[in-house]
């Protein structure tokens, strides 16, 4: 009944939660040595999974269990840090976290647009 | 779509000049017709959200404008089905 | 993901930094201090930053605390000054290893990190807002 965006677009707004506790982490120890950044790999898994999907449907004997793709947090070899330090660059994250934020923002008015489309045809029933 | 309302207008005015049957036919169509064309912006939409989603484009506007006129399309179509229940409603009452 | 566990981790941060630039501002008040209650001239103090797990989940998110404050090793500097009443035999005081300039520029640090903080929490707080609007309107 409900047509794909609503998963496509739920999705997306994990993926983007998941990347803003990720900047936080890195934000919060951005002085802590050792410290490694995280990240977060999510689109580049998915393009994969899209990739393994067209080229099984030429092998139909071979039925590869289809997985919903889930987002990874990595971290980051810092072998090129010092140890006294963390490989945290603050300005980045901060960029990087209000781009992210504004990217939720947009697909939660998105999200709103698609219920609507319902709304308005079940209004008037 | 306001251009297909108006076409509406003028294809059932020639038609008058057809035999009856022949109108009914035509008008059905033409609705449809319409009914597409929404459904193609709908779709244009949708995929214009699913791709911001998963991150292929990234023009924010570009994909608030699909949504809003996927949005401004839906409502039209809504009403004119409304008014067209209306009528037969209002046809169908006065043959009693 | 929870949400208020992001927040958590950026309060996190913003109480280390403060505890940093409270640190720091005991640093700069006392770098002339030649007796503390130990009786020596006064130690700069470092707080020790480490990662500190936080979450219900199997999964947890890192955030930050202060686990000790630690004191300078670093010597004394010695400032020649016959007439200061804590003046060795040889004239010379023993100075708080404090360097004023180095403790500013640190404390203009824990500011930017605390502001960058601020900033990651703002941030979550405006997604969770715009969350709490879909299908309203």
């Amino acid at each position: 009944m409900f047509n794909a965006n609503f998963q496509i677009i739920k999705t997306a707004m994990d993926v983007a939660m998941l990347r803003q506790n990720v900047h936080a982490q890195n934000v919060a120890n951005a002085e802590t040595p050792g410290y490694k950044r995280k990240y977060v790999v999510f689109e580049e898994l998915l393009q994969e999974s899209l990739k393994l999907q067209l080229s099984n449907t030429n092998k139909s004997h071979i039925q590869r269990v289809q997985q919903p793709v889930q987002p990874q947090v990595k971290q980051e070899e810092a072998f090129f840090y010092k140890n006294d330090e963390s490989g945290v660059d603050i300005d980045f994250e901060i960029s990087q976290m209000t781009a992210n934020g504004l990217r939720y923002e947009v697909l939660s008015r998105l999200m709103s647009k698609n219920i609507e489309f319902y709304n308005i045809v079940l209004r008037s029933v | 779509m306001i251009e297909k309302i108006s076409n509406v207008n003028q294809n059932v005015s020639s038609l008058g000049q057809g035999s009856q049957k022949k109108s009914e036919v035509d008008f059905a169509s033409i609705l449809k017709d319409a009914l597409d064309k929404v459904n193609q912006v709908q779709k244009s939409a949708e995929q214009a959200s699913a791709d911001f989603a998963l991150g292929k484009i990234s023009n924010i506007h570009e994909v608030i404008i699909e949504a809003e006129k996927a949005t401004i399309a839906l409502r039209l179509t809504n009403e004119v089905r409304n008014r067209i229940v209306q009528a037969y409603q209002e046809i169908m009452r006065m043959q009693l | 993901m929870n949400e208020f566990l992001t927040l958590n981790v950026s309060a996190s941060g913003m109480t280390a930094q403060r505890l940093r630039i409270d640190v720091i501002s005991s640093n700069i008040a006392n770098s002339e201090s030649t007796r503390t209650e130990q009786g020596t001239p006064y130690r700069r103090r470092v707080p020790i930053f480490s990662e500190y797990l936080m979450g219900m989940g199997r999964v947890k998110s890192s955030g930050v605390k202060v686990t000790r404050i630690e004191e300078d090793p670093s010597p004394f500097r010695l400032v020649y000054d016959p007439t200061h009443p804590d003046a060795n035999e040889d004239g010379y005081v023993s100075m708080p290893n404090v360097n004023v300039l180095r403790e500013m520029v640190d404390l203009i640090s824990a500011q930017r990190s605390y502001d960058a903080n601020v900033a990651a929490f703002n941030v979550t707080k405006a997604m969770i807002s715009s969350a709490l609007q879909i299908g309203r309107g």
